[in-house]
């Protein structure tokens, strides 16, 4: 019997054990925040921060490109800040679940908003969530995509965006093109249907993930979104990008043509933004954004985005971010009613 | 193809990748077998050490951990009526009454056995005809999957053991409640009731902790407090050898294996549909298609072999798309991209030509840590079962808090653990009122599916329905769908007029 009760415990424990050890570093259960606190009514200047683990949550789902910048910030933060950081994905709604989580959360630098004003812009702009820019005090930008690409299926036998959107105005609606409706490439989509005068059938895709499947498999003839998830079948002749929403010509795409080139006044570009609740000690924003900054000198780190996603990285400080943003914020607005259409 | 895989074999097997497989596998399956941890967040753990090592390494490390993650939810499945995961609530069915009958033993090593031939299965479809496979699972549109998901509810109707009108509606409440949240496409919230938490809808794991391991709690408490010992399941250990079923059993299964694993390889591939869902088909297939489908409930090894064989060859199913065309079909997978992506890897046609030694080392990881997984597990066979034996006012309270721990563990947000509860209180209302609850678990795994490709697809037929019809692959899915529906009327009525003339008599 008692050895029956030992045999209990012991698996009890490891149980427990192997619980805790999980949550340790999927969540990171915070220590009370009093020295936060006192940081935090020190005002300016000087501050501790960071004490202890902090959570950098991602509202989006792992294996994204969100996700991916995120664990690549987490580990080179983790060097910067001498503190552990664990990725925390709090998926739902589109990003507005994690987003309000961290506005709610306490204003103590520990928990990190990493998003970006693509899909919180268009959660706005459709009525999703009333969460903006001046939810968060927002520390820095990290990262501006803005390499969102039209693309066809090989197939379709359509290989430069003149001739397309030629084929596009002569029968509008004939070309489906893959898009998430309630995200940014949606968005996009209206920009250039509304510049250029052709009109497309839009179709809603997911995410990255499903797009590239229809594409591949002839279920929809064209897609947005950003260069990256389509690079290697660009490369390996399944599919054709027509043009990109980057102010210039890319250094690791220079072959296809910006829309400015075409004559299209649109642009896209999303900014990956590291988010604090609202009444966080600027020295922590400040200090945040500092460590980011180091990070975006280092080599390492540019050479892993560039690579997996041809994106070249850009920096905005403590201060600039929220101006950017707001810029952003003032171009997407305007297109709100075609949205929600 | 050969010489590849002996590269890979070479680079995976040396002191530190075995160690990691032998590691990873046990801490896998232990994941998999406590109800509240699933495979994906065992993988969710993991990854962040994988970066630091090579990507080859990160893999042999994240990969085990996936197989046993899958595998291991059998265990509690069969032995506490709680599906360890989504994957394994099939496997529940007869694997829990055969331990009732005392053959707990015998389910296990039915399960594990039968898990490993799926697992091997899927992995050698992998190695020798993923990029084939790959291409006919693009051939599946919008309209397709509507299609098959419409024809896997109308299993819902073999699934209602006794009462068909029970069944119907336990099935629709699991459709309605896919309903919670932000409708899929536009966005439009939908039984939110203003709530932030809500608009994420409702997540599989906590409904099926809920379901299953609460109300499964709270049964047995509410039965110790009646009576004064808890009915306690023996099991015998004693004169069980090897895996507990002989040759004749094992090969009296081979064609239910087969089947369901090509059944559950089948739905691995298709992105979104995975696991969670071919246990479930598999179970019913089995159960139509056999000579004695009254059986099928009551603790027959036909059922477990059915559920694990198809759950696990999902496992290598949702490989090839991940493989070769880099899309992840469900969470698990998802982070198994994200690993890759981290050192710069995007998995691809690309990646095979590009990085062979990497492409065949994660094969023989596969490989080898199915095998350690079949070992592990037959050792450790009396160890589980002696589990049992452990009083239920110990274990049930160690289970209820790695439910609530686990429901918390899967997005980080509170609200989960509630659902849990909730859930568990809807469980207990079934049980109850002696509702099944398969139907509802199917009709919750496909409703989404089915709104959500519904809308894309008249969204890309610019509002036609003829496409479902006019379409060969959809149009055969929905021609069975109604031979289906048809047959099972058909079964029905003659079986009632059977009876009433038995009564007449």
């Amino acid at each position: 019997m008692k050895a029956k009760k030992l045999l209990a415990l012991g698996l009890a424990g490891t149980m427990a054990a192997m619980c805790f050890a999980g949550c340790g570093s999927s969540a990171s259960f915070s220590a009370p925040a009093s020295s936060a606190g006192s940081a935090a009514q020190q005002g300016s200047g000087e501050t501790n921060w960071p004490e202890r683990g902090i959570s950098l949550v991602v509202p989006l789902a792992a294996g994204g490109d969100t996700d991916y910048y995120a664990c690549l910030y987490a580990k080179y933060l983790e060097e910067e800040l001498g503190q552990t950081v664990t990725v925390v994905n709090t998926e739902g709604s589109g990003g507005t679940v994690g987003a309000q989580t961290v506005a709610d959360a306490e204003p103590d630098g520990y928990t990190i908003l990493f998003y970006h004003t693509g899909n919180l812009y268009a959660n706005k702009m459709l009525g999703v969530s009333e969460l903006d820019q001046n939810s968060f005090e927002i520390a820095c930008i990290g990262e501006v995509d803005d390499t969102n690409t039209l693309c066809v299926r090989s197939s379709l036998g359509i290989d430069n965006a003149e001739d397309f959107i030629e084929a596009a105005k002569a029968e509008p609606d004939k070309y489906s093109c893959a898009v998430t409706i309630s995200g940014f490439s949606y968005y996009t989509l209206c920009q250039l249907e509304d510049a250029s005068g052709m009109s497309l059938n839009p179709v809603d895709a997911g995410g990255a993930s499903a797009m590239i499947p229809a594409l591949l498999g002839d279920q929809v003839d064209a897609g947005i979104n950003s260069y990256g998830v389509f690079k290697q079948y660009v490369e390996d002749g399944s599919i054709i990008p027509l043009l990109t929403y980057g102010e210039e010509r890319s250094e690791y795409f220079p072959d296809v043509p910006t829309v400015k080139e075409l004559g299209y006044d649109c642009s896209a570009a999303r900014a990956y933004f590291f988010g604090l609740p609202k009444g966080t000690d600027p020295a922590i924003a400040q200090k945040l954004s500092d460590a980011v900054e180091k990070i975006q000198e280092n080599g390492e780190y540019t050479t892993n985005v560039s690579e997996t996603y041809c994106v070249t990285p850009q920096f905005k400080p403590y201060g600039e971010a929220l101006s950017y943003m707001d810029e952003i914020w003032a171009e997407m607005e305007t297109y709100t009613e075609i949205m929600n259409q | 193809m050969l010489e590849s895989l002996a590269t890979g074999a070479a680079a995976v097997c040396n002191p530190l990748g075995i160690l990691l497989i032998l590691l990873c596998t046990a801490a896998g399956i232990i994941f998999g077998s406590i109800p509240g941890l699933s495979a994906a967040m065992a993988i969710a753990l993991f990854l962040p050490v994988s970066y630091g090592m090579t990507p080859l390494m990160g893999m042999t490390m994240l990969v085990p951990v996936y197989i046993g993650g899958v595998s291991g939810g059998l265990l509690s499945a069969i032995l506490l009526k709680m599906p360890g995961t989504p994957s394994s609530v099939a496997t529940c069915f007869d694997g829990y009454p055969l331990t009732q009958k005392g053959q707990g033993i015998k389910a296990l090593g039915v399960g594990v056995f039968f898990s490993f031939l799926g697992t091997l299965f899927s992995i050698v479809a992998l190695i020798a005809i993923a990029p084939n496979l790959a291409t006919l699972a693009l051939k599946f549109g919008d309209f397709e999957y509507f299609s098959i998901a419409v024809f896997s509810l109308t299993m819902i109707a073999s699934l209602s053991s006794g009462s068909m009108v029970k069944g119907l509606l336990s099935g629709f409440l699991g459709v309605l409640l896919t309903t919670v949240g932000m409708a899929p496409i536009d966005a439009a919230a939908r039984f939110t009731f203003g709530s932030t938490q809500m608009g994420a809808g409702l997540d599989i794991l906590p409904v099926l902790i809920g379901m299953f391991a609460l109300s499964e709690i709270m049964v047995t408490a509410e039965t110790s407090a009646k009576k004064d010992r808890t009915q306690i399941v023996q099991v015998s250990t004693r004169g069980v050898k090897g895996f507990g079923f002989s040759v004749a059993e094992g090969l009296g299964q081979w064609w239910n294996a087969l089947r369901s694993a090509l059944i559950g390889l089948a739905i691995g591939i298709l992105p979104g549909l995975g696991g969670s869902t071919s246990n479930l088909i598999a179970y019913t297939v089995a159960k139509n298609q056999s000579s004695y489908p009254e059986k099928f409930g009551t603790g027959i090894i036909d059922g477990v072999v059915a559920a694990e064989t198809a759950n696990n060859a999902s496992v290598g199913g949702a490989m090839i798309p991940l493989l070769t065309l880099g899309i992840p079909g469900d969470m698990a997978t998802a982070m198994l991209l994200g690993g890759l992506m981290i050192h710069g890897l995007q998995p691809g046609p690309l990646l095979f030509q590009e990085q062979p030694v990497l492409m065949y080392g994660i094969f023989i990881a596969m490989l080898l840590s199915n095998l350690v997984m079949l070992i592990e597990k037959f050792f450790g066979l009396r160890i589980f079962v002696s589990l049992l034996k452990t009083s239920k006012y110990i274990l049930l309270p160690i289970i209820f808090v790695l439910c609530i721990v686990g429901a918390f563990g899967l997005n980080n947000r509170v609200f989960d653990t509630y659902v849990v509860i909730a859930f568990g209180l809807v469980g207990y209302i079934f049980i109850k009122l002696h509702l099944p609850v398969a139907p509802m678990i199917m009709g919750f795994v496909l409703g989404e599916t089915v709104e959500t490709y519904m809308r894309r697809a008249l969204m890309n037929s610019k509002g036609s329905w003829m496409p479902f019809l006019t379409r060969p692959i959809s149009g055969a899915f929905l021609a069975i769908a109604v031979f289906s529906v048809v047959y099972i009327i058909v079964k029905n009525v003659r079986a009632y007029r059977r009876q009433k003339q038995n009564n007449a008599l």
